[in-house]
């Protein structure tokens, strides 16, 4: 019936059919269609998650404490039966470790270590961890770089703009002798420029921020309300003390080049020599004032027998100078603190933009006011951001918050609480 | 002609092939969003009136769990919960009313010592919007955390 034609006809048109429908399946892909419930879902609770923070008013505490973070995700939200996986990060404020990166000397870590921890803040610990490192290659949690003592920074130019576009803030402490020793670095990153030879001068005073949008607001801030620990010395047996305990912690504070020696009494209160004659003269409650030679300080925290915490007063200056290079700033209202020797102006502590500070080189037994003047240069040049997320995970999402505390200063932050599926 | 005549066929067998999934999709995006709303409602509004829990149901017009006297998102209140659960398991359907839908629900509450269900007479089937919630919720003066995972069909 069919012609050996007509069979080829038919196959040819089975073929060609058959290769049309294959290339309409691969032109044209079936429709996907994706409706993202996870993700809004995973919104949703990250946000329900800051708010019933709030609520429960763990807000702070989930800020900062991150063992109680996920402790609370863990043991209340189940986050690992929900296959889950949390971050917080912190924007806006001092975070809860600083890594500061010196060119010191072991000794010199240890010190520092030893200086300003525990450094307790609005009821939290903020922990300033300081370790060894040449300039060249610092490690890569580094928050802050400390230079000590001085050096010739010709050659760290592209380095320290390096360091600077990663995030890191940079704090020296240099004396300078000569003005060959202003090098292209503390021109153009420090903002220095050589005016005279070093001379000693009496006094030193901050230069009072007028707005809080003045560069020198935060380190004033910081130190004015920032609680300096004092470490005790030793458990002294010798003296009692009428309502304290039998061995009593000893410390000395070293205000205005004077020893001032003090007493942990017990939980609540500190006996504090007040006119540096060796002996206790007033019982001081926490949270209270005490007026120690002729400045005023409040004791903020009593940590156990091992530490006292004390803010200054916020209108201290150093009632000493020092002897100092003239320096001047590129710009003036950069000048943090300054020295003076009779009309004539020093700056003791000049601020750079991108967090960037000089200070004098305090040497190796500052007063417990230069302490805190380095606290509050390396406090100001930290990070303002702070993430417990190590790696990029493929898609999560996060919710914020905005939190303020007020105990011992003022602090805005936002809170960004991240979820994701791992898979 | 003849592919044109392929051309149709092929999108002809898909667009059969796919229309359940997409019709079940449908279904499942009304069920999800369903369920939000009715979460959104008991987590973040006090009902109406304020004190509805303690009211004759009849006179309430719609239930949310909101704390009134806090008057805070996300913090609910222990007596409304309670209400809730109750009037779950005694007048379901009214219930089902004033929440204005004509579906389905089971709410699991997870609080801090306890668990509760405000369940429908009638099993949950396979397709169900779900979604869980988080909140804290006063009781006494305490403010505790708690759960909630909300399934409609």
């Amino acid at each position: 019936m069919f012609g050996e034609k007509s069979q080829i006809n038919i196959f040819e048109m089975i073929t060609v059919l058959t290769a049309l429908l294959v290339a309409f399946g691969i032109f044209f892909q079936p429709f996907t269609y994706r409706t993202r419930w996870r993700e809004a879902q995973i919104l949703l609770l990250s946000r329900d998650l800051l708010l019933s923070f709030d609520r429960l008013n763990k807000i702070y505490e989930a800020s900062f404490d991150t063992n109680f973070l996920f402790n609370f995700l863990e043991s209340k939200f189940n986050i690992s039966n929900k296959t889950l996986i949390a971050w917080k990060e912190i924007k806006g404020t001092i975070p809860e470790t600083i890594v500061i990166a010196c060119n010191c000397s072991r000794e010199e870590i240890d010190k520092m270590n030893f200086w300003f921890n525990p450094l307790k803040l609005n009821n939290r610990t903020v922990h300033l961890i300081f370790l060894q490192s040449n300039l060249e290659n610092i490690p890569i949690e580094t928050d802050v770089l400390l230079i000590k003592g001085y050096k010739n920074l010709s050659n760290y130019k592209i380095k320290f703009q390096d360091y600077l576009k990663m995030g890191v803030g940079i704090v020296e402490m240099m004396n300078f002798g000569s003005s060959s020793e202003i090098d292209i670095v503390q021109r153009e990153i420090f903002g220095l420029e050589w005016e005279a030879n070093p001379s000693s001068t009496t006094f030193m005073s901050f230069s009072i921020p007028s707005t809080s949008k003045n560069l020198t607001y935060f380190p004033y801030k910081y130190f004015h309300k920032i609680p300096l620990p004092v470490n005790i010395s030793y458990a002294d047996s010798s003296r009692t003390f009428p309502g304290c305990q039998a061995t009593v912690p000893n410390g000395t504070l070293f205000f205005n080049k004077i020893n001032y020696n003090f007493w942990i009494c017990n939980a609540t209160h500190v006996i504090f020599d007040t006119n540096g004659d060796g002996s206790g003269d007033v019982y001081v409650k926490v949270r209270n004032v005490v007026t120690i030679g002729s400045q005023d300080f409040k004791l903020s925290y009593i940590n156990g027998n091992e530490s006292i915490s004390l803010s200054f007063n916020s209108t201290y200056s150093f009632p000493y100078g020092v002897n100092l290079a003239k320096l001047k700033a590129i710009d003036g209202s950069k000048v943090f603190l300054k020295a003076f020797s009779g009309a004539e102006e020093y700056p003791a502590v000049i601020l750079n933009y991108s967090r960037v500070a000089w200070m004098y080189d305090f040497g190796n037994n500052p007063s417990h006011e230069e302490k805190q003047l380095l606290a509050s240069l390396l406090l100001w040049s930290s990070k303002k951001k702070y993430s417990t997320l190590k790696l990029p995970v493929k898609s999560g999402f996060s919710s914020s918050y905005l939190n303020v505390k007020n105990y011992d200063m003022f602090e805005v932050y936002e809170i960004n609480l991240g979820l994701a599926s791992p898979y | 002609m003849l592919i044109f005549s392929s051309f149709v066929t092929y999108f002809s067998i898909h667009s059969l092939s796919s229309a359940s999934f997409y019709l079940a999709e449908i279904k499942m995006e009304r069920l999800r969003s369903e369920a939000y709303q009715i979460s959104e409602l008991l987590i973040n509004d006090p009902g109406e009136p304020l004190n509805w829990n303690v009211i004759n149901f009849a006179n309430v017009r719609r239930i949310g769990l909101l704390d009134h006297t806090q008057n805070k998102t996300n913090l609910l209140s222990k007596a409304k919960l309670d209400r809730l659960i109750f009037l779950c398991s005694t007048d379901y359907n009214s219930l089902k009313r004033k929440f204005g839908t004509d579906l389905n629900f089971q709410i699991f509450f997870k609080l801090e010592g306890s668990t509760a269900v405000c369940s429908s007479p009638s099993l949950p089937e396979k397709n169900k919007g779900s979604i869980t919630r988080v909140f804290a919720y006063l009781e006494g003066a305490e403010v505790k955390y708690g759960e909630m995972v909300l399934n409609v069909w």
